[in-house]
């Protein structure tokens, strides 16, 4: 096992190496960089600036050296924990992303709870009572919240969340609280707020998953052994708990590691509707504006934590499921 | 019920079309459209503050009141009545930039818009050939931190600034060619190169920026301090440099202090991801007509938000006290709504756009096919002819914009009403005959014209949108021209990539809304009547633009008319002479409206302005522009909310 992983861990270096320079070649692509946006301040400002002055500006940010030294430059740095500086934000990258964590991973976590809360219950019961009324039901429901925009189901959360229970639109907090110090009123505070990203973001990853363990757990409960355990009288909840459920969640266990780039990525278009403080928008942000060291370094740490996700979730899978070894 | 709107609309018209363009100046207080009376003028002797300001100068935390206001503070007359202290405002982001906290420029603009007032800079002489401009401040004004506001932080910005190789590696024009210096404390002179006397319009809007707290800021110039120390605070901070690191903290692009001190009525505190936080600044200099220091309100809280139907819902459920510049003109029903379930208020301010659509060719774009279309006046015409501006009024702005050609403001001096006129009206039968003249007609049959050599006809039409209803107008406009043949397509861009494909002279059209068209800034900017700017706004003719930079050494020779333009311009802003100044202004409007470089649609438009239950002292009508800052005018720190 152990050597597992280090293999595992070697092999991921050459993959991110290949992937930053994709990356940065991507973020290079479009015309047009961020030197534009900044003369465009300057015009607010009321000025006007020339050929020399744009060289001047490139320079001061290092767009004036050649493609493979700029690479080197933002590799090496971002190595050693340097995600550099945002031109648009004239702050440093890590300032940026990690304000923002905090919400981030509260959001991402309590979305990931709602989806699975909601959509294993459902899976396993759509897989008993096949083809009932129930798992109709519940499949139109999935597939609607599937196929509703995210940003809509916002939009008409907010509504709703105004007029029935007057909490503000958009945002984590009341305007009142937000300054204020952590206190139990506070924490309420954000849970009356925290329902509508929850309940957004969760709905669109429900219907997928209430399929999959569905399928799955058809597929086991048609197997041999269930047969001769119901022929031996086992009480049917038992059953159905004891091991089909157990095989069928192991796609779950693989999909744990997805979790880790939805961090960074959050859910920007809901992020931006309902106003949230997540690095979604932020991302976004930086790719409309071509921001080269913010974009770049949110698509390097999405990789990475792609990459990272997925080992965590073999290691997972092979520690839950001992069918599943590594030699 | 949508055809009884239309037709009150339409009643509504025909008294608007002479109401919207000019508020009459009764609108707003006597006071506002003279120089700002002092305590001593109007024997004002006794002074109070807010209670929250009260309790600090008890503290020994603030200095008492009478040592926080110059000798003779500033008196601005509310609006309506004499306001109540406190409160916290809230308000969007764009908002807390450009109209809640006051601007205070060297010199300000009156309420009309029309002229420029003593602000900061009480008294300024030009010398007669308008080359040496001499300022005189008001005495014993402080920024926030207490520090007195001297001469000093008005040369800062040239000094140190401009002429900072490192902070501005090219310097430019006025700046470059300029001195600055410092008489005294309190009077300081600027000599330019050349006669400036429309440099005060530029001090008038948007000087603002260049008062520096110098005394402050020096902590953070390599001028002033140990550089080595410097560069390492900044790169501490995270800065790239220290010049970024000085201009985060003077532009208050930071999230924390250090943050500069400020002579506006509000002071940013810090700024999370989504709120900023201002309070109110202890030293501000003017009072209330009873004595009171404004600003009234306490603190201002500004939401950060992205979506504009965010903050259209948030208007319009009355969330937050004041919201004038991410209002859009279509959301007019919406908070009309707003009034009666969450008791706000919307007035109309007048935008001071002359068109709010400026449709330009690009005359020296590379393609010569388009070229000589464009050259061409009678296609430019045509185009115009075939817009129907009084449908595009009716249905983008209730009836409540004027149909006209682009060109300054009624209440400009430079107007005359046949340049607004000029192909203004809808003539799609007269267009068509333009274009067949031509050689522009429909050789395969597709109901769409060609070229004259057969190809197919495409104008593509790059635009941002924001700013005014430009994509809605922009979608109208596809059906007019379509009605006479011509196929139009349109493509939103971003503002980088606006930014970098208008400067570069790629597209084929592009669209901005026509500000700088009052008194203010027409004659210093006429950037839609003569090639004199290069920037996002515009892909008009910027080898043009580069040909009279350079001297002719780079771009292109422009066409005799375009020379003639510039030339009366050039003569514009040199001369001294107001009357003749004014005959040269007219000269360069007619001959755009004769010949119609650019295409205008609906101007002079209202902007919804949303003001909640409790704020008070809001003026009913004001003009809205960048010409005027937006709220500046109107003054914003006498502006109450109701306990």
């Amino acid at each position: 096992m152990a050597n597992y992983i280090i293999r595992r861990l070697l092999t991921m270096i050459p993959t991110l190496l290949v992937i930053s320079l994709v990356v940065f070649i991507l973020i290079q692509l479009p015309p047009g960089d961020i030197i534009t946006s900044t003369l465009e301040s300057m015009r607010q400002q009321g000025m006007e600036a020339s050929d020399e002055q744009i060289e001047a500006l490139k320079a001061q940010y290092n767009l004036d050296k050649s493609m493979p030294m700029q690479y080197l430059h933002w590799l090496f740095n971002f190595v050693q924990g340097d995600m550099g500086y945002s031109i648009k934000y004239q702050q440093p990258v890590n300032t940026l992303i990690w304000e923002r964590m905090g919400y981030t991973v509260i959001i991402a976590i309590a979305s990931l709870l709602f989806t699975w809360a909601l959509s294993i219950p459902i899976g396993i019961y759509s897989a008993v009572r096949q083809y009932g009324w129930g798992d109709y039901f519940f499949t139109i429901v999935g597939l609607l919240g599937l196929a509703t925009p995210n940003f809509l189901l916002a939009l008409v959360l907010m509504y709703f969340g105004y007029t029935w229970f007057g909490v503000s639109v958009g945002g984590l907090f009341s305007p009142e609280l937000a300054e204020a110090p952590w206190s139990w009123e506070k924490f309420v505070d954000l849970l009356a707020h925290l329902w509508i990203p929850m309940i957004v973001i969760g709905t669109a990853g429900t219907a997928s998953i209430i399929r999959i363990l569905r399928a799955n757990l058809l597929d086991e409960l048609s197997k041999p052994y269930v047969t001769t355990a119901r022929a031996k009288g086992v009480r049917p909840i038992k059953l159905v708990f004891k091991y089909p459920v157990r095989v069928a969640i192991s796609p779950f266990i693989s999909t744990i590691g997805w979790l880790l780039p939805s961090l960074i990525s959050a859910d920007a278009i809901v992020s931006i509707v309902l106003n949230l403080p997540t690095t979604g928008p932020l991302m976004l942000q930086a790719l409309l504006s071509q921001d080269m060291y913010l974009a770049g370094s949110f698509l390097m740490l999405l990789s990475i934590l792609t990459v990272v996700g997925m080992l965590l979730s073999d290691i997972l899978l092979a520690i839950v499921d001992p069918r599943i070894r590594y030699e | 019920m949508t055809r009884l709107i239309l037709i009150f609309h339409l009643i509504v018209t025909s008294t608007a079309y002479v109401s919207a363009s000019e508020i009459p100046t009764d609108s707003w207080p006597v006071s506002w459209s003279e120089p700002a009376k002092t305590a001593s003028e109007l024997n004002l002797t006794v002074f109070r503050q807010a209670p929250s300001l009260k309790a600090r100068v008890e503290s020994g935390e603030l200095p008492p009141l009478a040592k926080r206001l110059p000798n003779d503070p500033v008196v601005l007359e509310p609006f309506d009545r004499i306001g109540q202290y406190g409160g916290t405002a809230r308000v969007f982001h764009s908002d807390s930039l450009w109209s809640i906290n006051s601007t205070e420029p060297f010199m300000t603009i009156d309420a009309a818009a029309g002229q420029i007032l003593p602000n900061v800079v009480k008294r300024w002489e030009y010398s007669d050939d308008s080359k040496v401009l001499t300022m005189y401040l008001r005495r014993g004004v402080k920024w926030s931190d207490g520090s007195d506001l001297t001469a000093d932080d008005f040369v800062f910005l040239h000094q140190h600034m401009m002429l900072n190789k490192e902070i501005t590696p090219v310097p430019y024009p006025p700046w470059r060619d300029m001195k600055s210096i410092k008489l005294d404390d309190y009077s300081f002179r600027f000599e330019f190169e050349k006669p400036s006397p429309l440099f005060i319009n530029t001090l008038g809007q948007l000087s603002d920026f260049f008062i520096i707290p110098s005394r402050f800021m020096r902590q953070f110039h390599a001028d002033f301090t140990d550089r080595e120390k410097l560069i390492e605070r900044a790169r501490e901070a995270g800065y790239i440099s220290w010049m970024a690191y000085f201009n985060s903290i003077l532009r208050w692009q930071r999230n924390d202090p250090p943050l500069a001190p400020t002579i506006s009525a509000y002071q940013l505190t810090h700024k999370t991801p989504t709120t900023e936080y201002y309070v109110r600044n202890p030293y501000y200099w003017k009072v209330d007509t009873e004595g009171n220091q404004l600003p009234y309100i306490d603190a201002v809280r500004a939401d950060i938000i992205e979506s504009a139907e965010v903050m259209a819902a948030k208007a319009a459920t009355g969330q937050v006290d004041f919201a004038g510049f991410p209002t859009r003109t279509q959301d007019f029903p919406l908070y009309k709504l707003g009034e009666k379930s969450a008791g706000i208020t919307t007035l109309q301010w007048s935008r001071m756009t002359g068109s709010d659509i400026v449709i330009m060719p690009n005359f020296t774009i590379e393609d010569d096919r388009l070229r000589k279309l464009y050259w061409d006046s009678r296609f430019r015409k045509a185009l115009s002819l075939a817009i129907n501006r009084d449908e595009m009024n009716n249905i983008i702005y209730f009836g409540r914009g004027v149909p006209r050609q682009v060109t300054v403001n009624p209440s400009s001096v430079y107007f005359e009403p046949e340049f607004a006129r000029a192909y203004a009206d809808y003539h799609p039968e007269r267009a068509r005959e333009l274009l067949t003249d031509m050689g522009v007609v429909d050789l395969d049959g597709d109901g769409l014209r060609n070229y004259p050599d057969g190809d197919e006809l495409v104008l593509t039409v790059e635009f941002l949108d924001s700013e005014g209803p430009k994509a809605i107008s922009m979608e109208l406009v596809i059906a007019y021209w379509r009605e006479v043949g011509l196929d139009m397509r349109l493509k939103l861009v971003d503002p980088a990539l606006q930014q970098s494909r208008a400067t570069g002279n790629l597209m084929q059209m592009t669209v901005w809304h026509a500000d700088r068209t009052s008194d203010i800034l027409f004659p210093i900017e006429p950037f839609w009547f003569v090639p004199m700017h290069l920037g996002w706004e515009e892909a008009h003719w910027n080898l043009w633009v580069t040909w009279f930079r350079s001297d002719g050494e780079e771009g292109e020779q422009p066409p005799d008319e375009i020379i003639q333009l510039r030339e009366w311009w050039d003569e514009m802003i040199l001369t001294p002479n107001p009357a003749r100044r004014i005959e040269l202004g007219k000269n360069i409007l007619r001959s755009n409206a004769e010949n119609l470089w650019s295409i205008g649609t609906v101007g002079l438009g209202p902007q919804p302005i949303v003001v909640s239950k409790r704020l008070k002292n809001v003026p009913t009508q004001g003009y809205w522009g960048w010409d005027n800052r937006f709220a500046m005018t109107y003054h914003p720190a006498t502006w109450y909310l109701e306990q």
